[in-house]
């Protein structure tokens, strides 16, 4: 290797102090700028050999297809994305908590956690300050999980899409907190609860339902989003479902067409309710929804939007919506 | 007797050093700075700790954590960019004989940001183990280069390039370019939310240390050790094509060659860290001022100078909590406008 640095420097003074006046043939420089690259190739071959002493206890997988593999429960646990947190409450192992971001407003108790930044942003620095054993993300990838790996930190990133992988997401948390028991038993119930709102649905037609996440641009959620599992589950059909995207704007003429039975309107507006606003637009008048009324805003966004536990008491909430002649008389 | 080339030299060298000990400076104040809460003085002593005459007493481990294993990681990932940007700029001013030439001017950033986007959605990056990973500085490499000859020949009138039309070729080429990212980006789904972020510019250096040294580092110095051994040839070709042929020079090839280091250079920093504009249009130009037009003083002086800019800016980011393109943006579109105006009388544009 030092040898290989002595030539390149070598060569190079050659070039330097030997030839003041005339050009030095160009592929020899070339040569010389290519050697300097195989020598950089040539170094840096420390394999890190792994041999643990101790066979894992636990040992779990995320979704990004990532393993993790401890000898002991982490003591102190950063959450980056709000429905981590809420499930880390869920599941009691709360007090493992040391950091969590800006918008994780739920339970209150959350709020009184020390903040490591936004949830779209989340700050490195503050992270590593908060020492944390485990660091749990959900939701869009962040390029900080990559970084925090590098500084040999645990990190786990979830993205349920479904009900179903949200329970997963709950109990694979279940397992690395060692709070096994607790997610099983929510888990448990909360499938039971999904089960009686699923059988009382009717067999026949669904409703049509298109989801408005924001109004301009107008935008809808798709196949891959996990409201749109949540309207399939409670017995509606997302007019976007045959777009297998998350997020996206889509265009008034496709609501038009799909002349959807129900609206979502999964935003708040400060001044107007959202209601109001799609009601009023005139060249939503055919459309079967603003026609009945059939226009709800009263769902808390974060509750449709939020994949954790609150959310799939959602599905019951929906349902209601969706088919008052049936979920309507069973509550009273 | 002096003669013009050692006084040269001269003032080069004491440039270089004062450029270098500003930039030690830059960074060891850079390091104490950031939103953990650690004083300048715990800072200090962090630092000192590691130094063989100081004892190291009671430094906290997280402490050191966050400055050797997170600031100065990205410290040097500025550097790094800030040095090659304002080489690249450097030489694309020579080449193009053009003051407002720049990589991001040019459209050359978004061609490699093009190149660096498509080996991320389509998956390169994770191919062939870690290897697969040298895909993207390459694709970048190749975005780059297709900008670059596409804005250069959209750009010269005869065998020279016009400022104004270097301008609107480089509208050109930038906005076509941006649409092509805009477009995979909107195609490429939730899990590329990440790189909205790293196209207006992130230092952070999320591929990994081991990446960096494994594939940018060795990139970047082959562009620079090409760049500095044809930084004579450049000085002939800033006086024009005519006069290096005359001198017996083979003047397409060595432009060649210059094209392609500076376009490799810009293509593997764009591939790590976005497009960060401006910043080779600010530094050769300030440093110009202070060691003159000459190639080979301005090459060097201006990577070190460029190196303590992007620290400072991507400082005043990691504070403020913005990407570092909207400051070096801020701080270069003033400077741009001066130098439009100002050469604007020069040259008669």
């Amino acid at each position: 290797m030092t040898d290989a640095i002595l030539k390149v420097v070598g060569i190079l003074g050659d070039f330097f102090v030997r030839s003041p006046t005339r050009f030095a043939p160009g592929t020899a420089r070339c040569l010389t700028a290519f050697l300097v690259l195989a020598a950089c190739f040539g170094c840096d071959r420390s394999g890190d050999d792994r041999t643990s002493v101790e066979a894992p206890r636990i040992v779990v997988t995320d979704d990004t297809g990532y393993r993790i593999e401890l000898r002991e429960a982490p003591a102190r646990v950063v959450s980056i994305a709000p429905n981590v947190t809420e499930i880390m409450f869920a599941i009691g192992a709360d007090k493992k908590l040391v950091g969590v971001t800006d918008i994780c407003d739920f339970p209150p108790e959350a709020t009184q956690k020390p903040k490591i930044g936004n949830f779209v942003n989340p700050d490195l620095e503050k992270i590593v300050a908060r020492e944390p054993d485990l660091v749990i993300g959900s939701g869009t990838f962040h390029p900080v999980l990559g970084r925090l790996r590098d500084l040999g930190v645990s990190v786990l990133s979830f993205n349920p899409t479904t009900i179903d992988e949200l329970l997963v997401m709950i109990e694979k948390m279940g397992v690395v907190m060692e709070c096994e028991a607790p997610a099983r038993e929510l888990t448990t119930s909360l499938t039971t609860e999904i089960e009686s709102v699923r059988s009382d649905l009717p067999t026949g037609d669904r409703v049509k339902v298109f989801v408005e996440i924001w109004h301009d641009p107008l935008m809808t959620a798709g196949a891959g989003s996990f409201v749109n599992d949540l309207v399939e589950t409670a017995g509606g059909d997302n007019i976007a479902a045959s777009i297998r995207n998350h997020y996206f704007e889509i265009s008034q003429e496709h609501v038009l067409d799909a002349n959807p039975d129900i609206i979502l309107a999964a935003y708040m507006e400060k001044d107007v309710s959202a209601r109001e606003m799609i009601l009023n637009r005139e060249t939503w008048r055919t459309v079967s929804a603003v026609a009945s009324g059939r226009v709800y805003d009263d769902i808390d966004p974060d509750l449709l939007l939020r994949p954790s536990v609150r959310a799939v008491h959602t599905v019951k909430e929906l349902a209601e919506r969706f088919y008052p002649e049936r979920f309507g008389e069973q509550s009273k | 007797m002096k003669n013009p080339s050692s006084k040269r030299a001269k003032k080069t060298a004491l440039s270089l050093l004062v450029l270098l000990l500003l930039w030690a400076l830059v960074v060891v104040l850079s390091s104490t700075i950031g939103p953990a809460d650690i004083s300048f003085g715990q800072c200090i002593s962090v630092l000192c700790s590691r130094m063989p005459w100081v004892s190291a007493e009671n430094v906290p481990e997280v402490h050191e954590t966050i400055i050797f294993r997170v600031r100065l990681p990205r410290i040097l990932m500025a550097s790094l960019v800030g040095a090659s940007l304002a080489v690249a700029g450097a030489v694309f001013q020579g080449l193009l004989r053009n003051p407002l030439a720049e990589p991001y001017i040019l459209g050359v950033s978004s061609g490699a940001a093009v190149g660096a986007t498509v080996a991320m959605v389509v998956g390169l990056a994770t191919v062939a183990g870690g290897f697969g990973f040298v895909f993207v500085p390459a694709l970048a490499f190749l975005g780059a280069l297709v900008a670059m000859v596409a804005a250069y020949q959209l750009a010269k009138i005869g065998r020279t390039v016009p400022v104004h039309t270097l301008i609107l070729a480089g509208v050109v080429v930038n906005a076509f370019f941006s649409a092509v990212v805009m477009f995979i980006v909107s195609r490429a789904g939730p899990q590329l939310h990440g790189i909205m972020f790293w196209l207006m510019g992130n230092l952070e250096p999320v591929a990994g240390t081991a990446m960096l040294a494994r594939f940018v580092v060795p990139l970047v110095v082959v562009g620079f050790i090409l760049i500095a051994l044809y930084c004579r040839d450049l000085n002939v070709l800033a006086f024009g094509e005519e006069s290096a042929v005359q001198l017996g020079m083979n003047a397409g090839a060595v432009k060649r060659v210059l094209f392609v280091s500076a376009s490799l250079i810009t293509g593997v920093v764009v591939a790590m860290s976005g497009m960060i504009g401006f910043v080779g249009l600010v530094v050769p130009h300030s440093v110009r001022m202070i060691v003159g037009a000459d190639h080979r003083s301005l090459i060097p002086t201006a990577a070190i100078a460029g190196a303590s800019f992007l620290i400072v800016a991507d400082t005043v980011a990691r504070v403020a909590s913005v990407p570092v393109g909207a400051v070096t943006a801020l701080i270069g579109c003033p400077f741009f406008a001066y130098l439009l105006r100002t050469r604007k009388r020069v040259m008669n544009v």
